[in-house]
């Protein structure tokens, strides 16, 4: 029932459990332990998904992260996942999985057609044409577009089958083969804070199966009891199935982790670990590569250790008769696990021209062996039939002899072994080329970063312990922590270690057919060679020319084929060619699980001010400021929002109004040398103001531009309270800091951020001060000489402590009415109730913007644009003459005193009835598409209820001497077009007689 | 991601610091009479070293100071780090 | 050999046999007239335009590595001339003019993908900024439309609309001429055209040093020898600092990292470029599949070509926002590039205080969209001594008058720029 290819007593997959699966449109069954790729094997499975640019089919050829070609798209209930291994997919009861990139079907796919235009679609074609005529590429690219492409485009989001995770750990191992546990091992007995990253749920694929024995125990049971140990040890984290996918600065490490947190054991979704490690074991191993040979890709033809895997891991014969090939000794070990299993190989070709022992070994056991032979022909499209074998020439790669045909289900090839090196490369630790197994190998520095076992070119089982064992050590003392006395590695038995180092021709010539170094991206040896034919010779031009190696599989098994390919076309070196650069990850890793859950809300958290419940209760319409969000207005029923604005507007202005102005940024300065450092960071003279007053005031940047505005109040001689605007006060904060800190020394000053100590209130209108007066405490003096503008109280209000500045961004009288945040709920209602004789309105943001530029009033942001000067902004008269401050010397730039400069001025429709354009620019052609200069353009506009009619501020080429004159406010996207007269930038009460009645 | 020993907190992620550019930058020694061109080479130029860098951060999520950090600008390695403290200059802005 | 569809086929029934190098592999000779230093896209356009409308043949353009390995290289290939200064609008709308040709003038297909580049907006302010800019260029006669919710959501289906967002999507503009292009392609066909046109390209050669006598420039010391020139231009954004202390010359820029990711390849359902400022992300999928993800910069000083991985949170998070379903797609790779930040946010082709010695840099962003009009400029100003109108604005000087050309207005701090 799970398939006729599975053999009795082998393998780990749970056989009482029995697991039912739908791939490409058929029911399967395998068992709990199985990936698609072994269950899907194990039925005789051999067309599994079609290629990127040939449509070419294609079956399994690895057993894990290496597989370029067995790429599913999973249906989930909420949609679909595309480009998923088979080989990395466990199955579940109810997994459906599809073939990807085939129209209409997998076994019939119209795309295929572009197999027979191959001749025609060498690497880099598109550059060559598409050309004509000019602009069309758009229209070819629609179907280049569509051909491209693996799976399909994603469906559904995944929900909870993303999270993160953060841990520390004193050793990182990457790795659980006999390098990897050796090293987590002694790591662990020397004191350190382990975390272990297996890439299954059991030790690497080398200890399994492995005739071998360690410590007197059979290796896989050693592996299993050395896990147990680490497992049951406090210090060490053992992550199964993980992938250790990126190295980053200071020892940041991210780590794939198959399965969501809350949820491990149902193997679902994905956790991306942020782990920070002290120093790091990378122990990750070596892939099998691929050989060069005619149809190298069709279904059938295997990494021959895949076929051992899955044997060993599944109990999956993964094919009855087996042909081998390789160009080391490595074969000969599947050889024998086939033939123990029943399915001897039909034939072993050994690239080698010279027998060797194992090849003599295996002969002598009744092997077919034939040395100095490779594959000329594969036989089969959608599986493979038979093999022509046929001696190379080791020098040419042509065939020099007779040809001997093998009917064969599964050829296994073994091109070498390539060490992972990528987490080394990441961690900008050096390799180095190894000619014997024809591959680079880890060898980082030995400072926080150690390697051990296969991909520090230790493939020996002894030697892979007895590294681990010193890398571990060595990683625990990087990290402080000395190794006990008398720690011996792991010994293993004296048995044969099948050598990986490799001889041979590296490409069989002989024989048609496509030889693919890419198996993902469709690259041929060909194409390869077309490359440094038209001088893409770097290994980054090639690499980008023919898209070697660009894939999800990032050319695990076929890159290094390539590279030894590229220094034979280039007559150099393999190490003097190098590999093109290693990025992270080391493998894909899911966006989900990087980002978690919730990405945004948790990132950015809103923010929410002391009276936010009362603005949800009272229709407010809320707007985001910076990380708040802030009432922009209140909506009763049947209004529309410039109903609701205009309606709060003429509240204010007429009795009153109140509005929480609690984001405002509120620092406070001490100090006995605070007033020096104020008039060092304000334009205009603040240091001298009295006790109990406030003004208020601008800060330059260095570069003489405004940084921003607020109100200075001084509470006592050392003492001051200054405003910054909602989204500049951590900015304002780090300047004050940064004058402190980096001044002069000796200043006895400091600065403290108190916005969230403090709710505001700002009650603002005619009956402001009757409202306020209704609600202060006994010797609270609100009269206009106890509390002028600009003056400062403190006193109860509505019983609660409060500081009072008289101070007003409407143009009315107003106080900034401030208490403990705790007590802003209360505040705000206790106005709220007072007013209420007086018709008062809560109003928001939009209101008081609306206010503001009929005053004229600037914000750093909008008019102060981060190109204005203060001399543009017309606030000239504020810059002081007589002391220094910061941005003061920049101001006298020649460009700033140039005539053409944009200034502030007020604008307004000339028609009553007419509207300020958005985003809309003032231009002497009423024209708005005809091309010319714009002069100036709108900072802030809106409707004002007070006039009447639209009004708006904006920066003009030489304005000021433009007031008084007319010009067009245009917006071309929207083809408006308005007359409009410049007037000073103020509207309403230009004397200010409202605000200091 | 960078690892910065802040001399109050320890050992914190960049992430809860904001950079605050190169430290090296000192306004000319004429101060606000310094000539266009001296100041605004204090300015807009900066040496840009590739290597040590001396360079100011905000501990922004923690102790809310300045740091001083020499760092590489190529390996990332941080070469000293501690608080920003006044110069005996007079005037510490460019 | 001209590419075409018919040399394709002849050479199909050749086995592709017959191919030439696109460009030589050239040897250094002892003297040139132009010495260019840095063989990414830059570098190469200025030794086409030379040759082609300067009639300057003798030029050399000096690689350290292999062409188009820097900046050329590693940017998200987006091309769009939606500035609000006029200095930099008609500067980059002269590059997209020239984009939009280039492929038949290099005979070499840049693959210029015209799909339009859209930029939302998340707040009232973000539409009256984005608005006024879009103005702004349909008053300098360039293309642009702004979008309301509906118009975006029927030209872009498949983005998140979703009025409960964290910053709800308000609208957007569009700049329908925008697009992205094959960015190695780009190197390799102002290679290939340059070099027919007799420019010798000379790859791993690095420049480790100048020749300067009486404050004029007469050659460059490289590590393949010595090679004379009156007129030497610097193309070597990301590393112009570094290039220029070897001519004793402090510039207004900083270095800083850029990072870019892309996902695995799928079939396509991303149509247009889109970006939000307030996300503070761009992403596009490529024609091969993969969606093309771009964001801020790192924040720090750096030379380092690695990028940090909160960066690489923050922009897929904000991806995630406008396309939910990105989720259940893998990051495939991630990379950076060193970027020229200059001190204004614009870039700088301009005359140095060394005589014949001229510098193209500071592009921060914008440095792959402007490479053939930066090639353009600096060859008229290589060829002639002179700035060209276009890029009169970019001179080194202003930083010394206080005319700086700052888009976004955040001050000489390069990393908020």
């Amino acid at each position: 029932m799970s398939g006729p290819l599975r053999l009795p007593g082998r393998g780990l997959v749970d056989r009482t459990r029995t697991v039912a699966f739908r791939f490409d449109g058929r029911d399967y069954a395998g068992y709990a332990g199985d990936t698609l790729a072994s269950a899907l094997l194990a039925h005789g499975v051999r067309l599994v998904g079609r290629s990127l640019k040939y449509h070419r089919p294609r079956g399994i050829v690895g057993l894990g992260i290496e597989e370029p070609a067995a790429l599913v798209a999973q249906r989930h209930p909420d949609g679909v996942e595309p480009n998923l291994r088979a080989t990395m997919l466990p199955i579940a009861d109810g997994l459906i999985a599809e073939a990807q990139n085939c129209w209409p079907g997998l076994r019939a796919d119209f795309g295929a057609v572009a197999g027979m235009l191959a001749p025609f679609l060498p690497a880099g074609f598109y550059y060559k044409t598409f050309m004509a005529p000019r602009g069309r590429w758009l229209f070819y690219e629609r179907f280049i577009r569509r051909a491209a492409g693996l799976g399909p485009a994603p469906e559904g989001e995944g929900g909870q089958r993303y999270a993160r995770r953060f841990a520390h750990a004193d050793v990182l191992v990457a790795g659980g083969g006999p390098a990897g546990l050796s090293a987590a091992l002694s790591a662990a007995q020397a004191g350190a804070r382990v975390v272990l990253a297996l890439a299954g749920t059991q030790p690497a694929r080398r200890l399994l199966g492995l005739a071998r024995q360690i410590e007197g125990h059979a290796a896989a049971e050693w592996a299993q009891d050395a896990l147990a140990r680490l497992a049951a040890n406090p210090r060490v984290t053992v992550l199964p199935e993980a992938l250790v996918a990126g190295a980053y600065d200071h020892g940041l490490y991210t780590i794939a982790v198959r399965g969501a947190a809350g949820d491990p054991a149902a193997r679902a979704g994905e956790t991306v670990w942020k782990l920070r490690a002290r120093a790091a074991v990378l122990a990750t191993g070596a892939t099998e590569r691929l050989l060069l040979f005619p149809d190298n890709d069709r279904p059938g033809v295997m990494l021959a250790s895949a076929i051992a895997g899955y044997l060993h891991r599944f109990g999956v014969l993964a094919g009855r008769a087996p042909v081998l090939v390789g160009n080391n000794d490595t074969i000969y070990a599947v050889a024998l696990a086939l033939a123990d299993a029943g399915a001897p190989p039909r034939a072993i070709a050994d690239l080698r021209p010279e027998p060797g022992a194992a090849a003599q070994a295996a002969a002598s056991a009744g092997l077919a062996v034939l040395c100095g032979h490779g594959v000329v022909a594969v036989e089969g499209a959608r599986a493979v039939r038979a093999v022509r074998l046929a001696p190379i020439d080791p020098d040419t790669g042509e065939a020099r002899g007779a040809v001997h045909r093998f009917a064969c289900d599964v050829l296994g090839m073994s091109g070498g072994f390539t060490p992972q090196v990528q987490l080394c490369a990441q961690a900008r630790e050096p390799t180095a080329f190894d000619p014997a197994i024809g591959a680079f190998i880890a060898r980082p520095r030995g400072g926080a970063v150690h390697a051990a076992g296969a991909v520090a070119g230790a493939f020996a089982l002894d030697a892979a312990l007895a590294e681990g064992h010193r890398a571990g050590l060595a990683a625990a003392a990087a990290a402080g922590l000395a190794a006990p006395a008398g720690m011996g590695a792991p010994r293993a038995d004296a048995g044969p270690d099948p050598s990986p180092a490799i001889g041979g021709p590296l490409l069989v010539r002989a024989g048609r057919g496509k030889r693919f170094v890419d198996l993902q991206n469709d690259v041929t040896a060909d194409d390869l060679a077309l490359a440094l034919r038209e001088g893409y010779r770097s290994i980054e031009h090639v690499k980008r020319y023919t898209t070697l190696g660009m894939g999800t599989d990032q050319g695990r098994i076929g890159n290094m084929a390539g590279i030894a390919l590229v220094a034979a076309g280039r007559g150099e070196e393999i190490g003097a060619v190098g590999t093109p650069t290693f990025r992270p990850p080391a493998s894909p890793v899911s966006i989900g699980a990087i980002i978690g859950a919730e990405p945004l809300a948790a990132a950015q958290p809103l923010r929410r001010t002391p009276a936010d419940a009362w603005h949800a209760a009272n229709g407010a319409v809320f707007t985001n400021a910076g990380l708040w969000r802030r009432p922009q207005f209140y909506r009763r029923p049947g209004e529309s929002d410039l109903d609701a604005v205009n309606r709060e507007v003429r509240t204010v202005r007429a009795a009153c109004g109140v509005i929480d102005v609690a984001t405002l940024g509120k620092i406070e300065v001490q100090g006995p040398d605070a007033p020096a450092l104020l008039d060092h960071l304000y334009m205009n003279s603040v240091g001298s103001l009295p006790v109990g007053r406030a003004r208020y005031g601008i800060m330059l940047r260095p570069d003489g531009i405004p940084l921003d505005d607020g109100v200075v109040a001084r509470l006592s001689e050392r003492h001051f309270l200054l405003t910054a605007s909602t989204g500049h006060v951590d900015t304002v904060f780090e300047h004050i800091m940064r004058a402190i800190q980096g001044g002069v020394a000796g200043m006895r000053a400091f600065a403290t951020v108190v916005t969230e100590q403090w709710f505001t209130a700002a009650l603002a209108g005619p009956r402001a001060r009757a409202v306020l007066a209704a609600l202060a405490g006994p010797g609270l003096d609100l009269g206009a000489d106890a509390l002028p503008p600009l003056g400062l109280r403190e006193g109860q209000v509505a019983g609660i402590p409060a500081r009072i500045v008289r101070v007003s961004f409407s143009g009315e009288l107003a106080y900034e009415i401030s208490v403990p945040a705790g007590r802003g709920l209360d505040l705000w209602q206790s106005i709220l109730a007072a007013g209420a004789p007086h018709g008062i309105a809560p109003y928001g943001t939009e209101s008081m913007g609306v206010m503001r530029i009929e005053k004229g009033f600037l914000i750093v942001g909008r008019e102060a644009d981060g190109r204005s000067t203060p001399h543009d902004l017309g606030l000239e008269r504020m810059v002081a003459r007589r002391k220094s401050f910061i941005g003061a010397r920049s101001l006298r730039l020649p460009a700033f005193a140039e005539p053409g400069r944009r200034q502030l001025v007020g604008v307004t429709p000339v028609a009553a009835g007419a509207r300020l354009p958005v985003g809309g620019h003032l231009v002497a052609n009423p024209d708005p598409a005809a091309t010319q200069p714009s002069l100036g353009f709108l900072t802030s506009h809106c409707w004002s209820p007070t006039l009447d009619r639209s009004i708006g501020l904006a920066l003009l080429a030489d304005g000021r001497a433009r007031i008084g004159s007319e010009l067009h406010a245009v917006s071309p996207t929207a083809g408006q077009s308005v007359r409009v007269r410049i007037v000073a930038p103020c509207f309403v009460d230009p004397e200010g007689a409202r605000a200091n009645g | 991601m960078l690892l910065l020993p802040c001399p109050f907190c320890g050992a914190r992620a960049e992430t809860e610091f904001v950079f605050g550019g190169d430290g090296s930058v000192a306004p000319p020694p004429e101060g606000e009479n310094a000539s266009d061109a001296a100041w605004t080479e204090a300015l807009y130029f900066r040496d840009n070293p590739r290597g040590a860098h001396r360079e100011l951060w905000f501990h922004r999520h923690g102790c809310r100071r300045w740091i001083a950090v020499e760092r590489d600008t190529v390996s990332h390695a941080i070469l000293r780090a501690e608080l920003l403290v006044p110069s005996a200059r007079k005037d510490g802005q460019a | 050999m001209r590419y075409s569809l018919l040399s394709l086929v002849r050479n199909a029934l050749s086995g592709h046999r017959h191919w030439r190098p696109a460009w030589r592999d050239a040897a250094p000779k002892p003297a040139y007239d132009v010495v260019i230093v840095g063989g990414g896209g830059h570098g190469l356009a200025t030794a086409y335009y030379l040759a082609r409308l300067h009639g300057i043949g003798r030029v050399a353009v000096l690689e350290k590595g292999w062409i188009g390995g820097g900046n050329t290289g590693r940017n998200t290939t987006i091309i769009r001339s939606n500035y609000f200064l006029p200095a930099n609008a008609h500067f980059y709308e002269h590059a997209l003019k020239l984009w939009e040709g280039l492929s038949r003038e290099l005979n070499y297909n840049i693959m210029f993908s015209q799909r339009g580049v859209v930029n939302l907006f998340h707040s009232p302010a973000e539409r009256e900024g984005w608005t006024r800019r879009y103005n702004m260029m349909r008053l300098n006669g360039t293309d642009a439309e702004v979008l309301t919710r509906e118009r975006l959501a029927a030209m872009l289906p498949e983005l998140s609309l979703d009025p409960g967002a964290r910053y709800p999507v308000l609208g957007g503009v569009i700049q329908p001429r925008g697009g992205v292009a094959r960015h190695d392609a780009v190197a390799w066909g102002y290679a290939r055209a340059a070099d027919r046109l007799g420019v010798d390209i000379i790859q791993n050669c690095e420049v480790t040093g100048f020749e300067i006598g009486n404050g004029r420039i007469a050659g460059v010391e490289t590590t393949r020898g010595a090679i004379r020139a009156g007129r030497v231009g610097l193309c070597v954004a990301g590393h112009s600092g570094t290039l220029a202390r070897l001519a004793g010359l402090r510039l207004p820029i900083e270095t800083h990292l850029l990072q870019a990711v892309v996902t695995e390849p799928v079939k396509p359902f991303l149509s247009r470029v889109v970006s939000s400022g307030a996300l503070r992300v761009y992403v596009s999928q490529t024609a091969k599949g993969e969606v093309l993800i771009g964001g801020p910069l790192d924040g720090y000083n750096s030379y380092s070509q690695r990028g940090a991985w909160p960066t690489v949170e923050r922009i897929l998070a904000g991806a995630a926002e406008l396309y939910p379903r990105i989720r259940r797609l893998r990051l495939m790779r991630q990379w950076a590039g060193v970027m020229d930040m200059s001190m204004d946010g614009s870039p700088i082709i301009s005359a140095t205080p060394v005589g014949g010695l001229f510098l193209n840099g500071g592009w921060c962003y914008g440095g792959f969209k402007a490479t053939p009009a930066a090639g353009w400029c600096m060859a008229h100003l290589l060829a002639t001594g002179a700035t060209h109108d276009l890029g009169r604005a970019f001179a080194l000087d202003r930083f010394r008058t206080g005319h700086i050309l700052t888009e976004r207005g955040e001050g000489p701090q390069p990393h908020l720029h």
